[in-house]
């Protein structure tokens, strides 16, 4: 009885390790991503943001027992909804921290972002492509375009470039117009008026417009005066 | 007397973070703006072929202009690193800030409120909750280049959404998007069209009853 009892043993613990090794490809890989549009060109091969997004901290592996074979540790622990969340607003932040800045490594960091898996993180970083206003992120812009089925995306790629191409504000720009005429001058202040009546007209029934105070801990409690110098 | 100036000097610190934390209930960063400003120059000057003038504007931009504008009302140069905040319980007015406690309120500058709120929720932010809304937003930013010429950088009479998300301890974050038109103004144009989107986003802790913000902007 007992040889027979330790052959069962055996056979039994023989399955077990044949059982794991042929598991082993699929349980220890870490799960398949879905399918990336085409590679985009300036962009680096950065893994889109969302893939960090799963849980990459592996759990300790548990005691086993020395007569067992070692089971294959599942490799990610899923992120609840609080910390899925969390992890998106920070990429979110860092994109736009990204945006303020202006070397060829932060636009490289924000185009990665054009493709990735997360719809929230991808708005981000078409906004902050517009907001870094390089035109070198053009070719990125157009090829992420091509490669996506969703209409929205296409859309709003195609107007990111769209606006890079227009030529931005520039606070220097000097008035080319001859000096203008006591009629268009007069013309002008009528303008004025119509402009604040507009903007009186657009504003919804609130506070009075300078009945804001300032805060007492307030470094500046300056008030800005009246709009028309 | 060295250490003592560094404790000085932090104790100082933070004591302005404090104060800029407290400069508003909600505070929400103006994170991200493009929009391109289409106009006539001038009608009276005006032969065919006629062609408007277009220009970009993004959130540097903005920011640019309004503190350029702020210096032109009150002869002092905000300081290095501003960026503008704005209130959504209650308050119309943009203002400029800084983690060191600048507060200068942007009445005259800016303008940003709410306008129509339809709204989906769960959770009322006490243990936690979100809530997802479609909103009509406007929001006008306008002023000075450095030239004094006159510029309605943005104006967004749009639609948009208003999301929220709430910890279980209440801590909420909040993000504005809206996208949309009005008029627009380059270096003082007869008229012309701004077209854009806005995105405003921070976190805080809401005073009890403010979320859902739907809620209580309906009751307010």
């Amino acid at each position: 009885m007992r040889p027979k009892f330790v052959v069962t043993l055996l056979l039994l613990a023989a399955l077990i390790l044949g059982g794991a090794l042929l598991l082993k490809p699929y349980l220890g890989s870490r799960p398949v991503p879905p399918p990336e549009p085409a590679s985009i060109p300036g962009a680096p091969a950065v893994p889109p943001a969302e893939t960090s997004l799963s849980a990459t901290a592996a759990p300790p592996p548990e005691p086993v027992p020395a007569s067992l074979p070692a089971a294959p540790v599942v490799a990610t622990k899923p992120l609840t909804p609080e910390q899925r969340q969390a992890a998106i607003n920070a990429e979110v932040d860092r994109l736009y921290e990204l945006a303020a800045k202006d070397d060829s490594v932060s636009l490289s960091n924000i185009l990665a972002d054009l493709t990735n898996t997360n719809k929230e993180i991808r708005e981000a970083a078409i906004e902050a492509t517009k907001e870094f206003g390089s035109t070198d992120a053009i070719p990125a812009l157009k090829a992420a375009a091509d490669a996506t089925d969703d209409i929205s995306d296409k859309i709003a790629y195609l107007e990111a470039v769209d606006f890079l191409n227009v030529p931005p504000f520039d606070p220097n720009e000097k008035v080319n117009n001859a000096p203008k005429t006591p009629e268009q001058i007069q013309l002008d202040q009528q303008k004025q008026a119509a402009r604040e009546a507009r903007r009186l007209r657009g504003q919804r029934s609130g506070p009075d417009q300078n009945s804001q105070s300032p805060p007492a801990n307030s470094q500046d409690s300056g008030q800005s005066a009246s709009p028309n110098p | 007397m060295k250490l003592t100036k560094v404790l000085l000097c932090a104790a100082v610190a933070g004591a302005m973070a404090f104060g800029a934390g407290k400069a508003s209930a909600f505070p929400l960063d103006l994170k991200s703006l493009s929009a391109t400003i289409t106009v006539t120059t001038n009608y009276s000057t005006l032969s065919s072929p006629a062609k408007y003038l277009k220009k970009s504007v993004s959130l540097k931009q903005v920011l640019m202009m309004v503190t350029n504008t702020v210096r032109y009302y009150t002869g002092t140069n905000p300081p290095q690193g501003v960026r503008i905040a704005w209130d959504p319980y209650g308050s119309y007015y943009p203002y400029l800030t800084n983690s060191l406690g600048y507060y200068h309120s942007l009445s005259g500058i800016a303008y940003a409120y709410v306008e129509d709120i339809a709204t989906s929720f769960k959770g009322n932010g006490g243990s936690g909750g979100s809530e997802s809304d479609v909103i009509v937003f406007y929001l006008d930013i306008y002023g000075y280049d450095l030239n004094t010429n006159y510029w309605e950088i943005y104006q967004d009479y749009g639609t948009g959404t208003l999301k929220a998300s709430a910890s279980s301890s209440g801590t909420t974050t909040m993000t504005i998007s809206s996208k949309g038109g009005g008029y627009g103004e380059i270096l003082n144009s007869d008229d012309g069209v701004s077209s854009g989107n806005a995105t405003f986003k921070g976190t805080g802790q809401p005073l009890s009853g403010q979320i859902p913000y739907s809620v209580w902007y309906w009751a307010d």
